[in-house]
C-alpha cells in the first residue's frame, strides 16, 4: 500500500517534470541514433593516390564498392620499364593535395609495392592495406597458376592447390554493419546510465531536502521506501526500455534475432539494478554534482569492462564483477545469436542477484538515517 | 498520563556530547517549548523524540509506549525546521502524499486535506505547485502535513519561522485548540513571545537542561525583567565564547549527514 503510494508520488513528480521526461525519454534517443550514425559511416569515399604502378593495380582498386577509391596518379600513372618508383615527397605531396588518405607506387624490377598511409583515420588506412594485399596476393596466384599451366603434363600429377576462402557466417551476416555488434550492448549501456543518474539524483534531492527525514518520521517501513522507489522508477524504466529497443529495431533496423520480450526482460533488470545501485550511492554524495562524479567511476569503466571491448592481458575477466557485462552477454545472445532464455538464465539470476544485494544494502543504509 | 516522557537521555556524535541526562515530562495536551541558542541540542532531542535519531542511552515514552514504534510513528506529526516538501507537486499532492503515508484514505484523506489547507490559509493556492510558493507559504503547507492525519503528539522543529504575525496568531489559537483536545505538543522556538504561550519550558544549553517551568518561572530563576532577558542570561551565563560554540554546532550538522 504505501509502496504504491510512494511509487505513486514518483509518478506523479516525473509527469509533472517535462523537461526531466524529455530527457530521460528522448536523449537516449539521440544518444543512440547519434552512435547509429556514426558506426555505420563505413561508405564514405576515401581516394588513393596511384604513383607508378602497373595497370592491373588501377582496375583492381576501381572494382572495390565496399570502399569507393579515386585514383589519381600525379603523372597519369605509366608504368615504363626502368622508371623507379615516384618519391616519398611527391606522394606525400599528392596524398595532402587531394586529402587522400593513401598512396601507392610499385617498382617494376623487384615488383615492391610501397603504400604510404594516412594512419590518422586507422579504421580506412587498415581497410586499404587490406585491399591492396589481398590484390597483389591474387594477382601473385594467378601468375603462379599460368606459371604452373606452362610446365610439362607429367609435372601437373600432383593435385593443384587452388587456395580460396569460404566465408560462411554463422551469426550476423555479411550485411550487417559494425552497429548490429555493439547496437546491443550500447542498449544496455544507456538504459544504464540514464535509470543510475536519474533515481540517484532523485534520492539525493530527498535526502537534501529533508522530505526523506519526513517520510522516515512516518509509519513507514524502511523497505517499503526502497520498494517504493524501486516500483517507481521501474515504470519509468519499463517506457524507456521500451521507447529505445523500438526505436533500435524499427527506426534503426537492428535485427533482433531472439525474442523482443527477452530484450524487454534483460534491459527492465538492468534498469533495476541501476536504479538500487544509483538510490545507494546517493548516500555518499552530498551533492548533485557530486552524483555526477559517480559516472567516471560507476559508469563509464563498465562501458569498458562488460564485453563489448577486447581487453589485453586477461582482463576481460574483471567484466565478471559488473553488472552491465551481465547485460551485453544477455543482450547479445538474444539479439545476435538469437538463444532463448534457457541460455540466459543465468546472466538473469545475476541481475536480480545484483539487484537484491543493492536493495539489501539501500534499506541497510536507511537505518542510519532513521536510527532504528 | 505523560504525553512524552524523555528519561535519562544522553545522546553524542563522535566525540560531541550533543544531549546529556536530559529529563523531560510533558503532560498530555500541553504545548511544551524547547528554548535554547543554536547548537544547544533542541534539534537533536526532536529527532529523537520522532525516532529519526537514536539515543545512545535513556528512554522515550510517547503515550506510554517506548520508543521506537511504528504505531507511535502513526500518532505523531513532525513538522522540521525545513519545510520539507516536493516542489514539483502541487499543496494537494503533498499533502496526499503524506496522508497516504499515514495510512488515510478517500473520504477521509479528502476531509483532512480541506480541513488543514484552510487551518494554514491556502485554500486558493492549494493547486499550485509548491516550487511556485513563498517561503511562509512553504512553511504553512509543511504545517499542514504534519497535521495531517490528526496526530495525538505533535513535534515542531521552529514552526512560525517565515509566516506573518496574523496567520501566526491564528496558528497559535489552533495549537492551543489542539492542545484542549488532547494533542500532546512539543515546539521548539528561539521567539520569546511564542515561548511565552507555551503550558511550560525547558531551557537547553550545551546538550543539558538549565531550567524548566513556565515563563514565568523561568523569568524569576533567571533574575530577569522578561522572557528576553531571561533567555539572554541563561544563554550567557556558565558562557563559551559563541565561535566555539559554532563550530560545535556546524560538526554536529556533519555528523548528521
Amino acid at each position: 500500500m504505501k509502496i504504491r503510494t510512494l511509487a505513486l508520488r514518483i509518478f506523479t513528480q516525473l509527469r509533472h517534470d517535462r523537461r526531466t521526461m524529455a530527457l530521460v525519454l528522448l536523449a537516449p534517443i539521440l544518444v543512440l541514433g547519434l552512435l547509429y550514425l556514426v558506426l555505420s559511416a563505413n561508405d564514405s569515399t576515401s581516394t588513393i593516390v596511384l604513383g607508378k604502378a602497373p595497370s592491373f593495380i588501377a582496375r583492381e582498386l576501381k572494382k572495390q564498392d565496399d570502399i569507393k577509391l579515386k585514383i589519381i596518379a600525379p603523372d597519369g600513372g605509366s608504368w615504363n620499364k626502368h622508371e623507379q618508383t615516384t618519391s616519398k615527397a611527391a606522394l606525400k605531396k599528392a596524398i595532402d593535395d587531394n586529402s587522400a588518405a593513401a598512396a601507392l607506387t610499385m617498382r617494376k624490377k623487384d615488383m615492391k609495392v610501397k603504400l604510404y598511409l594516412d594512419g590518422s583515420d586507422a579504421g580506412t588506412a587498415a581497410k586499404i592495406s587490406a585491399v591492396t594485399g589481398k590484390i597483389l596476393q591474387e594477382k601473385a596466384a594467378k601468375s603462379q597458376k599460368q606459371l604452373m599451366r606452362q610446365l610439362p603434363v607429367s609435372l601437373q600429377t600432383q593435385p593443384r592447390i587452388d587456395p580460396s576462402l569460404d566465408v560462411v557466417y554463422i551469426y550476423g551476416n555479411e550485411s550487417g554493419d559494425i552497429f548490429d555488434n555493439y547496437g546491443a550492448a550500447l542498449i544496455g549501456i544507456i538504459v544504464f546510465f540514464f535509470v543510475f543518474l536519474l533515481a540517484g539524483i532523485n534520492f539525493l534531492t530527498e535526502r537534501i531536502s529533508g522530505t526523506l527525514e519526513k517520510m522516515l518520521a512516518s509509519p513507514i517501513r524502511r523497505y517499503e521506501i526502497v520498494f517504493g522507489y524501486t516500483l517507481g522508477f521501474s515504470i519509468l524504466a519499463l517506457v524507456q526500455t521500451a521507447l529505445v529497443t523500438l526505436f533500435a529495431i524499427y527506426v534503426i533496423g537492428l535485427k533482433v534475432a531472439g525474442s523482443i520480450w527477452l530484450v524487454f526482460l534483460i534491459n527492465l533488470l538492468t534498469a533495476i539494478c541501476a536504479l538500487t545501485l544509483g538510490i545507494l550511492l546517493s548516500s555518499l554524495a552530498n551533492s548533485e554534482f557530486q552524483m555526477m562524479q559517480f559516472i567516471p567511476v560507476i559508469v563509464i569503466p563498465q562501458v569498458f569492462l562488460c564485453g563489448m571491448f577486447r581487453l589485453s592481458g586477461g582482463w576481460d575477466i574483471a567484466g565478471h564483477l559488473v553488472p552491465l557485462y551481465y547485460t551485453n552477454n544477455a543482450l547479445q545472445d538474444v539479439i545476435l545469436r538469437g538463444r532463448g532464455l534457457s541460455d540466459i538464465w543465468m546472466e538473469v539470476l545475476v541481475l536480480l542477484g545484483f539487484s537484491i544485494i543493492f536493495i539489501a544494502a539501500n534499506i541497510t543504509t536507511l537505518r542510519k538515517e532513521r536510527g532504528w | 498520563m505523560n504525553g512524552i516522557s524523555i528519561q535519562n537521555v544522553s545522546k553524542s556524535f563522535g566525540k560531541k556530547q550533543a544531549l546529556s541526562d536530559i529529563s523531560l515530562r510533558i503532560p498530555a495536551g500541553s504545548i511544551f517549548g524547547l528554548i535554547g541558542p543554536s547548537g544547544c541540542g533542541k534539534t537533536t532531542l526532536v529527532k529523537i523524540v520522532c525516532g529519526l535519531l537514536k539515543q545512545n542511552s535513556g528512554q522515550i515514552e510517547i503515550l506510554g509506549t517506548e520508543l521506537p514504534s511504528l504505531s507511535i510513528a502513526e500518532k505523531t506529526g513532525y513538522m522540521a525546521q525545513s519545510a520539507a516538501l516536493y516542489p514539483n507537486l502541487t499543496g494537494r499532492e503533498n499533502l496526499s502524499f503524506f496522508g497516504r503515508l499515514y495510512g488515510l484514505t478517500g473520504n477521509e484523506l479528502r476531509d483532512r486535506i480541506s480541513y488543514v489547507t484552510s487551518l494554514v490559509g491556502l485554500e486558493d493556492d492549494i493547486d499550485i505547485r509548491t516550487e511556485n510558493y513563498s517561503g511562509g507559504m512553504n512553511q504553512r503547507l509543511s504545517l499542514a502535513t504534519a497535521l495531517i492525519h490528526d496526530p495525538a503528539v505533535l513535534i515542531l522543529d521552529e514552526p512560525t519561522v517565515g509566516i506573518d504575525p496574523v496567520l501566526r496568531h491564528e496558528i497559535w489559537d489552533e495549537l492551543h485548540d489542539l492542545a484542549k483536545k488532547g494533542v500532546t505538543i512539543l515546539i521548539t522556538t528561539h521567539v520569546m513571545d511564542e515561548a511565552e504561550k507555551c503550558d511550560s519550558l525547558a531551557m537547553l544549553r550545551d546538550g543539558k537542561v538549565l531550567a524548566t517551568g513556565s515563563s514565568e518561572t523561568l523569568i524569576r530563576k533567571a533574575g530577569a525583567k522578561d522572557s528576553e532577558q531571561a533567555f539572554i542570561a541563561f544563554g550567557t551565563q556558565l558562557s563559551k565564547p559563541h565561535s566555539e560554540d559554532l563550530a560545535e554546532h556546524n560538526k554536529q550538522k556533519g555528523e548528521l549527514k
